[in-house]
């Protein structure tokens, strides 16, 4: 199609050429050059799908060059232009099915603005109408009328077929929906079985947990010695770190900030005290205000993991061999290269390798791409948190 | 089972949980009335047996009613029994908060926060 398009405007420019060649004038060489501009630009709107302005421009364009080489060249000139030009654009510009309407609404217009043409042109210049217009404007009125008597008699066939096809088009349209509707639902009633599932597997999640946190509680009351009650507490803590865990994960909860610090805390203070009644002193701080990030889920996730590996591995150690008086300093950072630092204080190498506190490379933590490694030097032993960035 | 002791209900469909239920009311003083898996049963004893003093409330059980359903029944009814909703889904509880006399608990609770939660919502009942 685009080829047809620069066919029109091949054939128009070199008919506007013609009459420059033959008569050299100024403006009328401006005005060819810019309507071969012009129609140029229908060519590149046409290629780019904008049909509506193509269509405008190429309408524009036509009835200037048809009205400047009227009035350059003289009316018969501009009326042959126009009627060479006039179906070749209306071929190129509509729809198959609408072309034979417009071109008689085109020939209509063109007869009409011809003659308007033809007497702006008597009464500007008083020259006599040249010979054999007479003949051809009669001709282009029999023409478009009989054109459009044509028409209007066979509209209704054109009429039929247009519903015929919109028909078709709809019921291949409502064919369509129906598929579509019908894969809706399928996917619909897959999600509503997808979320039963998902909340039947919470409800059995969080029962298993409550039987868990219970049964914990009644061993503690069941046995009271003091390591076993110890033991017990630490694995209701571990039982809430996973319960938060599972909310973070599966419920996707963002929780608030206070909760987590609630948490930790409470953590905290178990430890202390389970670490309290071997060792005397004992502090565990976190710096909150850069660590505890609540917004930064996966982060915190991960450093809740970490928390509960670290104490639980080093509380453990603790309850094998309670000989250790030393206080010990867990210090929580984070530094401005995104490392989370774990650091031990006042503890020597024997201690620390008697305490055998080294880091869990846990699957969770390589999975979030983080590394862990741990260093003693003068006295400071730290565990170091390479956290993804 | 004495009559000075005040009498729960327990509406549960997880039989291990609602075992320690029992237990755990048993250990805070209650008299354990009577234990239902589903709404339905649950509601039909209530109407007959309006003077109980606690209803231990699971939200997702095994019907097609659920406990919240149950519970807007029973205070339809104008049975204004405290409610303690006891769930692993925290969707429930802005739905549980709109019910009179009612206090939610998420799972896993421990024997402390069920002793809390119970204090609370009978202090709750007595105001």
């Amino acid at each position: 199609m685009n080829t047809f398009y620069s066919i029109c405007s091949l054939v128009a420019l070199l008919y506007c050429a013609y009459y420059v060649l033959v008569d050299i004038d100024i403006v009328t060489f401006g005005i060819v050059f810019v309507s071969g501009f012009l129609f140029r630009m229908v060519v590149h709107f046409n290629r780019r799908y904008l049909y509506a302005l193509a269509n405008v421009i190429g309408i524009v364009t036509t009835g200037i060059v048809v009205f400047a080489v009227s009035v350059g060249e003289g009316f018969t000139q501009g009326f042959v232009l126009y009627y060479l030009i006039t179906p070749l654009m209306t071929l190129s510009f509509f729809s198959t099915f609408n072309r034979r309407i417009l071109l008689a609404t085109f020939l209509f217009y063109g007869f009409l603005f011809a003659v308007l043409l033809h007497a702006y042109h008597n009464d500007i210049t008083n020259e006599p109408m040249e010979k054999g217009v007479t003949d051809v404007l009669l001709f282009n009125f029999v023409a478009v009328f009989t054109f459009i008597f044509y028409f209007i008699y066979n509209f209704k066939s054109i009429n039929e077929q247009f519903f015929k096809d919109l028909n078709q088009q709809r019921h291949q349209i409502e064919l369509q929906n129906k598929t579509l509707q019908s894969q809706n639902e399928t996917l619909q009633t897959q999600n509503q079985k997808i979320d039963a599932l998902i909340t039947s597997l919470n409800d059995k999640v969080k029962n298993n947990m409550q039987i868990m946190s219970i049964l914990g509680e009644m061993d503690s009351f069941a046995n009271t010695n003091l390591s076993h009650e110890n033991y017990t507490k630490l694995y209701l803590m571990r039982l809430k770190i996973l319960d938060l865990s599972y909310k973070m994960t599966y419920e996707q909860q963002i929780l608030p900030q206070q909760y987590y610090h609630y948490f930790l805390n409470e953590y905290a203070k178990e430890v202390q005290k389970a670490m309290h009644a071997y060792m005397g002193k004992v502090s565990i701080t976190a710096n909150d205000n850069n660590d505890l990030d609540a917004t930064n889920t996966k982060r915190f996730d991960a450093t809740m993991i970490l928390y509960n590996e670290i104490i639980l591995h080093t509380f453990f150690q603790l309850n094998k061999d309670c000989r250790f008086s030393t206080a010990f300093h867990y210090n929580c950072e984070k530094n401005s290269s995104s490392h989370l630092l774990f650091t031990i204080e006042n503890l020597t190498e024997k201690d620390t390798l008697h305490l055998n506190i080294t880091p869990i490379q846990s699957r969770f933590a390589k999975s979030q791409g983080i590394d862990i490694s741990n260093n003693y030097e003068n006295g400071l032993f730290s565990i170091q948190f390479m956290m993804p960035n | 089972m004495s009559a000075n002791r005040p009498k729960i209900l327990i509406v549960e469909d997880e039989y291990l949980i609602v075992f320690m239920l029992q237990m755990c009311y048993e250990q805070m003083g209650f008299d354990i009335v009577e234990t239902f898996d589903c709404a339905d049963k649950a509601i039909h004893f209530v109407e007959k047996n309006p003077n109980i003093d606690l209803i231990s409330m699971d939200i997702s059980l095994a019907s097609t009613k659920t406990g919240l359903d149950a519970a807007r029944i029973i205070r339809n009814s104008g049975n204004n029994t405290p409610i303690l909703f006891i769930s692993g889904n925290t969707d429930y509880q802005k739905e549980a908060n709109k019910i009179s006399f009612s206090s939610f608990s998420e799972k896993p609770i421990g024997l402390d926060g069920i002793t809390h939660a119970v204090n609370r919502i009978l202090g709750l009942s007595l105001k």
